[in-house]
């Protein structure tokens, strides 16, 4: 029957524990922060308040996504290394500045037609999708943005994108942040896009000047 | 001796290679899907607006200190 000492069970049994190994460890989920690669423009000094941090309305709170394996058994976990709360809060407010916008705290002095973004976090999940022999990691994001003016402005909209990465190792941890870099920089670029919109549909809105917002005690803050 | 050989490494394919080893695969049936940047994204096409700001608020003058009933209860 079995004779252990064979060289090739052995070695079958070495590769089996290294192979399956890798989706049974939790996987750290980093959060990226760079801008956009093509920054969109035409803030034009108009003031825009971020409310920090967004809402959480996750289902799933304790992880940002998991690993499974070839009959896709939950296995371990992705673990988001921050707070995403927090960290949507500022890649918006960063990227915001960037498009030209004066970005304002809540408590800051400001014109009273100056857009005030509230977000909430409904989704960031990051998991394998298997085929047969194919498969790939998605990276679910969806985000809802409800603004408001002290001139009477009172709109809402959601952002859902999905980051995907294939043709990797899905157990490590480079294709996770891939997908999930993704879907940030799709997302990030939807809701800027979205501001600017809104915005130049209504030009009372966002007069400029106040003071900024100062991302350094968020990110204080956040830690 | 040799079937057992066989399906070891059959098993060994699906719980170990086949949940690490992945290719090109696309969501299907998710809303709008560009390959290129490995991104689809089904975000609304509109904001809902619910209510819509006053017409001459650029023209009010000062800054408020963030208070939207202060600014309401100006006279």
């Amino acid at each position: 029957m079995f004779q252990l000492r064979s060289p090739l069970l052995l070695l079958l049994l070495a590769t089996s524990l290294l192979s399956s190994a890798c989706a049974f460890s939790n996987i750290d989920l980093t959060l990226p922060t760079r801008g956009l690669e093509h920054p969109v423009t035409g803030g034009n000094g108009r003031q825009v308040v971020v409310v920090s941090p967004f809402a959480d309305e996750r289902e799933t709170k304790w992880r940002c996504g998991m690993q499974t394996n070839g009959y896709d058994m939950d296995t371990a976990d992705a673990v988001c290394q921050g707070d995403p709360n927090v960290w949507l809060a500022q890649i918006l407010a960063n990227e915001l500045r960037t498009t030209g916008f004066t970005v304002l705290t809540p408590d800051a002095p400001h014109k009273p037609g100056a857009l005030r973004v509230e977000g909430s976090l409904a989704k960031l999940f990051v998991e394998p999708i298997h085929g047969f022999w194919t498969g790939s990691l998605e990276a679910d994001l969806f985000v809802r943005l409800r603004v408001s003016s002290d001139t009477g402005l009172e709109a809402d909209r959601g952002f859902f994108v999905k980051g995907w990465r294939g043709g990797q190792i899905a157990s490590v941890t480079g294709p996770y942040n891939i997908a999930l870099d993704r879907a940030t920089q799709q997302t990030l670029e939807e809701m800027v896009r979205a501001i600017v919109e809104l915005m130049d549909k209504y030009p009372q809105l966002g007069d400029a000047g106040g003071s900024s917002f100062d991302l350094t005690n968020s990110e204080a803050a956040a830690r | 001796m040799k079937s057992l050989v066989v399906a070891w490494v059959w098993v060994l394919a699906s719980l170990g290679l086949s949940a690490c080893a992945h290719h090109q695969a696309v969501p299907r049936d998710f809303g709008r899907i560009d390959s290129d940047k490995g991104i689809s994204t089904n975000t609304d096409l509109e904001w809902t607006i619910r209510h819509e700001p006053s017409k001459d608020a650029a023209s009010e003058p000062g800054d408020n200190l963030g208070s939207r009933a202060n600014h309401l209860l100006t006279p």
